[in-house]
């Protein structure tokens, strides 16, 4: 009998081979199973997320009052508008993020 | 399908903040490959191929931070399905882990469709069998068989070659 060639056996052992079922219940298993998380990596992610809010008080603090009069920017008072508005959306952002992270990773944890 | 950029996101969520729910969309997005490929190796066998899945993700997870992108994330999927797949053959036969497996039992054919291809694959040992299921099935390259496997490529190339008379002779057979 004379050898098939990679193409013919290719194209027999693709059109025939079976496929696996649907199972949705592999990924919930798999996650059940999963060995239980680093203690590690919960204590970094504490001490990022702490850093972060600590950061974004910081940041607030000194938009809202600390900031020197010579500064351009400050948030009320003689400022520029563009330029506070501008600080003002980005602390938001940041703010919003660490928010966001820290109610995730609560909820993860639960 | 993820988009390699996703990916990679996913990938660094799972090895920086131990994401769980990162690593669940990674396994959605793969499950069905590595399910099929050992059903494939195993020779039909769903129960057995999806443990072996689960045992792969398993030690994908835990091992996650030792990727190095230095390949595709597929192919270091693939590579840790094998072992386990390698493993799980030693352990049940660890004197002859590349004999060949029991022919197909006739009874076991499935009437449904032209080519029994799991009996087809059974006459082979169990590495022409991850091989030919990874060249001819899932059309992957050589050179990425052969970094999933962990042998050259000269290596892969002679099983191809012997594993192709054999197929050849049964496909004939049972055509």
């Amino acid at each position: 009998m004379k050898e098939l060639t990679d193409k013919q056996l290719k194209e027999m052992l693709r059109a025939n081979a079976p496929r696996e079922n649907e199972n949705p219940w592999f990924t919930p298993r798999l996650l059940n199973r999963l060995p239980p998380r680093r203690r590690s990596h919960r204590r970094i992610l504490r001490l990022t997320h702490a850093i972060a809010a600590a950061g974004c008080a910081a940041g607030w603090v000194l938009l809202g009052t600390g900031l020197p009069d010579s500064s351009p920017v400050r948030m009320f008072g003689s400022v520029e508008l563009p330029q506070s508005l501008l600080l003002f959306i980005g602390l938001t952002a940041v703010t919003a993020t660490v928010i966001g992270q820290i109610l995730a990773s609560a909820l993860r944890d639960k | 399908m993820l988009t390699k950029i996703e990916e990679i996101r996913l990938i660094a969520q799972c090895a920086i903040s131990d994401n769980r729910e990162a690593f669940g969309r990674l396994v959605e997005a793969y499950q069905p490959d590595i399910r099929r490929f050992f059903l494939h190796l195993t020779g039909g066998d769903t129960w057995l191929s999806d443990d072996l899945a689960q045992d792969t993700f398993i030690k994908a997870y835990t091992g996650i931070r030792g990727f190095r992108g230095l390949s595709k994330f597929r192919t270091w999927l693939y590579r840790i399905a094998y072992n386990e797949f390698y493993s799980h053959i030693r352990r049940l036969r660890p004197e002859s882990a590349d004999d060949p497996p029991d022919v197909a039992d006739p009874g076991e054919c499935r009437p449904d469709i032209d080519i029994d291809v799991e009996a087809a694959l059974r006459t082979l040992t169990p590495a022409e069998r991850a091989v030919v299921t990874l060249f001819y099935i899932e059309d992957r390259p050589i050179k990425e068989v052969a970094a999933i496997m962990g042998m050259p490529e000269g290596t892969v190339k002679s099983h191809i070659s012997r594993a192709r008379p054999k197929l050849t002779e049964f496909l004939g057979n049972n055509r």
